[in-house]
């Protein structure tokens, strides 16, 4: 990102290349195909703007999703459709448990049919907890930079995390998570 | 064993998860930030040195060489040995000289009437325009901060001595495939007192984009005043420039 700052476009299109795909996955699991161009435009627009801004006090990784994760709140707020913040009290794992993309008896064999669940059920997340499997699976990101790209503890990231993978394993088919 | 199956949906979701945008976003972010690039090498006080002096040389070459080409005007060389014309011949010089002038002033009239009558013509009007995504530059922030800091008098006396823009300058507040979202924002700020655009943008003939955008400005203290404005109420601007 220095060198960009520096002028250098080939830097640019080394960072686009390694982020294009995990940013634009971010935005797609939380919207739709045209928003999500929309709003992934908008990042990089916003990272070319402010590029000599740009400080390495947090890692690249870090910066881009913290524009990614406001952008995206701010297009809730303006779509009236804000995310309301959970209360995360330990128990509410287990009462989360219930699923309705679970399929029941319908035998999931097949292994597209696994993704194609897991996919609907990461979509079916409550908010706080899709943002951070997604900044965990797609930024690969540690719980502390979470924390910091979503203004909130690590501590919370951690069982925002935890709750997610739990309503996961609990919803999926036994078969998906079965073999090799 | 839930560890185990943690990390079995880990490994599932990272099969299943290989979308990548379209290529038409991909060209459109690398576009950006080619120009954006450019238009910073531009403003680097290097570059303008040489651009400066290289258009100086330029206008001093080219006004010798026009100074050596043009020959002498005929009317400049008057003989000392000629006689002066009689008085009837100058008279009627006069008279025909006089004529010429007034075909000409009725002939300008004539012309100055044909403006006025396009001038009148009423012009059309337009919800939102059409405009090419190659005429749009964003502009980095730095470039603003450097506008601003240029003349700060003028930033504290915007009034007085306005830091004018010679180019469409707009703060693009929304991007929409569909118009009536659009619509919706536009009508928000404009509520809120802003003028407001809809700039309609076509990329690859297939994907069309509704552009909403306060302004033009005409000068950068106004922006700067506009787009704080705007942030303290929520949105989240970037500054661009409409080419002609």
């Amino acid at each position: 990102m220095l060198h960009y700052a520096a002028g250098d476009v080939d830097a640019f299109q080394q960072l686009y290349e390694h982020h294009r795909g995990g940013l634009y996955r971010y935005f797609l699991r939380q919207s739709n195909a045209s928003v999500a161009e929309e709003l992934f435009q908008d990042v990089w627009a916003g990272v070319i703007q402010s590029r000599k801004r740009y400080r390495p006090k947090a890692t690249f990784n870090t910066w881009l999703y913290t524009l990614a994760y406001n952008r995206l709140v701010d297009h809730w707020r303006r779509e009236g459709a804000r995310p309301v913040e959970q209360s995360m009290s330990d128990d509410d794992g287990a009462e989360m448990v219930a699923a309705d993309a679970n399929p029941g008896p319908q035998r999931l064999v097949d292994l597209r049919d696994c993704l194609e669940q897991l996919l609907q059920l990461v979509s079916g997340l409550p908010d706080v907890q899709r943002q951070t499997f997604l900044l965990r699976h797609e930024a690969g990101m540690s719980l502390n930079e979470i924390a910091e790209a979503t203004s909130t503890r690590a501590e919370t990231a951690k069982s925002r995390l935890r709750y997610a993978m739990g309503r996961l394993r609990s919803a999926i088919a036994q078969e998906c998570l079965e073999g090799s | 064993m839930s560890e185990a199956h943690d990390s079995k949906i880990s490994d599932l979701y990272q099969t299943s998860s290989q979308e990548t945008p379209p290529a038409h976003v991909d060209r459109a972010v690398l576009s950006m930030a080619r120009k954006s690039v450019r238009r910073r090498r531009a403003y680097s006080p290097f570059g303008n040195h040489w651009v400066a002096g290289g258009a100086m040389v330029g206008v001093v070459v080219l006004s010798v060489l026009l100074i050596l080409a043009v020959p002498p005007q005929p009317d400049t060389y008057v003989p000392l040995d000629d006689a002066p014309a009689p008085l009837s011949d100058l008279l009627s010089e006069e008279l025909r000289e006089h004529k010429n002038r007034k075909a000409l002033m009725s002939e300008m009239d004539v012309k100055k009437d044909e403006m006025r009558e396009e001038t009148a013509a009423p012009k059309p009007r337009f919800d939102f325009y059409t405009v090419l995504p190659e005429m749009e530059v964003v502009i980095p922030e730095e470039e603003i901060q450097i506008q601003l800091q240029q003349a700060p008098a003028a930033k504290e006396f915007a009034r007085a001595a306005p830091i004018l823009l010679e180019d469409k300058i707009y703060l693009q507040t929304g991007s929409f495939r569909e118009q009536t979202h659009a619509d919706v924002l536009k009508v928000k700020l404009v509520e809120l007192g802003f003028k407001c655009e809809i700039h309609k943008i076509s990329i690859d003939d297939a994907n069309v984009y509704h552009r909403v955008r306060v302004g033009p400005f005409t000068d950068y203290a106004v922006l700067d005043k506009s787009r704080q404005k705007l942030r303290e109420l929520g949105y989240e601007t970037q500054v661009v420039k409409q080419r002609e």
